[in-house]
């Protein structure tokens, strides 16, 4: 026999008083109706229009009602028609998500309350063994019990974010940075071997020119890594905003900084306005992924291709970018590695690494993907393709 | 004597050159792990020295040892990085001397000769 009923205790709910003043919405599973009456004659005892109760006798309705409404704690037998022991405990929680659960046990049963109450359960109460001020508490002391919790399980998120954050810019130092200096001192040191020698002209001005490319990297590793902790420690707004005009500007930025390269670039569109869910900081990939396609490309004429076209992805509508270049391509190897950091595992390219791990962190923030395939499906020494998708704003 | 260079940094490799080839190496190239152990395949008369870094595409400084290491486990590795973390696995895999960047141009010319007298000596016994 099935049945369950809705009562609330107090409906004129005027003098409300205790703890909160918030009324508090009970879910009780218990199968034993004298159980169900002394709960809620308790209830009625303290209860002053607090608490709300709604019961069910057996689990697969509890359920049912749990994901229908919202509940502030569960009262829950472990003895069900339908469900027994720690596995009754176990199915509540998975639906329970942050609402506290307390057991409802047997004078003969405690172990098993204990067991539920170190599996995720946050108090029992003994039947037979509870009067109204212990219920009452009980339920006050499990919401809060479960509201610190839930603290606890965010700053420990927090945390560990934290700690990645910290051991990401500490391999930026302990490897890059050494890498640059490496090249700086290495590079003065033989320019000043050098430099007596008058025949050396040549010799000295690459030295020099070497050193120049080393400082330019180091201060583009800072200004990236600003730009990633810009990312990081705000949430950045989110907006719509449009693209190709941002698109021409990276390309003509990108002929001013190669002025000596003969770069051809395409853009084909769909639209001649789109606009993506996004904000300023994609024109650091549009630039990241030019200046890569020259950079990697050996070609006396560099053409890119960037195609843009409308994707669905499940139900949303996304925009998708194709930077195809004809560089020197990327080895099915590398193909994910390339978009890796802060991994020591990471086969790390030079000069790339920073550039591209900031361009994931970019396109994660806006619920979009990069990734990176052959021109020519199969040879990647034709060139390579890179794909985004991003989010448009309809 | 001849040494061949692993480094995948262009400007890094070619400073390598100049600074060994200034003392009188004569010098081969590779710009990442894997070429390295085919350079070193194909070279008929070994390197006396490999200068080996760690982190570049497709095999790093570790795995390409292990391999060279393999075909004469007498070849002399001298290990270059600027992460010192892979320093206790290198040398554990036979490298013969760890060298963190950065490090002063003499430090490694003198490395390279120390590691040079000190094989004449014990072939010499």
């Amino acid at each position: 026999m099935n049945q369950s009923s809705e009562k609330s205790l107090n409906e004129l709910n005027t003098s409300v008083d205790g703890p909160s003043k918030k009324i508090i919405n009970v879910l009780l599973i218990e199968d034993n109706p004298g159980d169900v009456r002394l709960i809620q004659e308790l209830m009625k005892e303290v209860s002053n229009g607090k608490f709300n109760l709604l019961y069910h006798d057996n689990l697969t309705e509890g359920m049912q009602i749990l994901n229908q409404r919202k509940f502030n704690v569960i009262i829950l037998d472990l003895s069900l028609p339908d469900s027994e022991g720690l596995h009754t405990l176990e199915e509540v929680l998975k639906n329970a998500k942050d609402i506290p659960i307390i057991i409802l046990t047997g004078t003969d049963d405690q172990k098993m309350a204990l067991d539920a109450v170190k599996s995720g359960a946050q108090d029992y109460l003994i039947k037979g063994k509870v009067n109204g001020i212990l219920l009452e508490r009980s339920i006050f002391y499990s919401i809060e019990r479960q509201k610190i919790m839930k603290q606890l399980k965010h700053s420990e998120k927090e945390f560990r974010l934290a700690f990645h954050r910290a051991s990401f810019y500490k391999d930026i130092l302990a490897h890059d940075m050494n890498n640059i200096l490496q090249g700086i001192m290495s590079g003065t040191q033989l320019l000043d071997m050098y430099y007596c020698n008058t025949e050396n002209q040549e010799k000295l001005s690459n030295l020099s020119k070497m050193i120049i490319i080393q400082i330019m990297r180091g201060v583009r590793l800072i200004s990236n890594v600003r730009r990633i902790s810009q990312l990081e420690e705000s949430s950045l707004f989110i907006h719509s905003i449009e693209i190709l005009h941002l698109l021409n500007k990276s390309n003509e930025g990108l002929k001013a900084a190669f002025p000596q390269k003969n770069i051809i670039i395409h853009i084909s569109s769909y639209k001649t306005q789109i606009f993506l869910q996004a904000n300023e900081f994609i024109q650091d990939i549009f630039d990241n992924l030019l200046i890569n396609a020259v950079r990697h490309n050996q070609n006396n004429q560099i053409e890119i291709q960037v195609k843009i076209s409308e994707e669905k992805e499940h139900t949303i509508n996304m925009v998708k970018l194709e930077f195809i270049d004809n560089g020197k391509g990327i080895e099915d190897l590398r193909k994910d590695k390339i978009f890796l950091r802060g991994n020591r595992e990471d086969k790390y390219i030079s000069g790339m690494g920073l550039g591209l791990s900031l361009v994931v962190k970019i396109v994660e923030s806006y619920n979009g993907k990069i990734w990176v395939e052959d021109k020519v499906k199969g040879d990647y020494t034709m060139g390579s393709n890179f794909i985004l998708l991003i989010p448009e704003v309809i | 004597m001849a040494v061949l260079i692993v480094e995948d940094d262009l400007s890094m490799l070619r400073l390598y050159k100049m600074m060994l080839e200034s003392e009188g190496f004569h010098t081969f190239e590779a710009n990442n792990g894997e070429k390295a152990v085919n350079v070193y395949k194909s070279l008929e008369e070994k390197p006396d020295i490999i200068l080996m870094d760690h982190r570049m595409p497709i095999k790093n400084g570790i795995e390409a040892s292990k391999e060279i290491l393999a075909i004469d486990n007498h070849s002399k590795i001298v290990f270059v990085s600027a992460d010192s973390s892979v320093k206790s696995e290198a040398l554990s895999i036979g490298a013969i001397i760890f060298i963190k960047k950065p490090f002063p141009n003499n430090y490694l010319i003198e490395s390279v000769n120390n590691i040079l007298t000190l094989s004449e000596c014990t072939n010499i016994v």
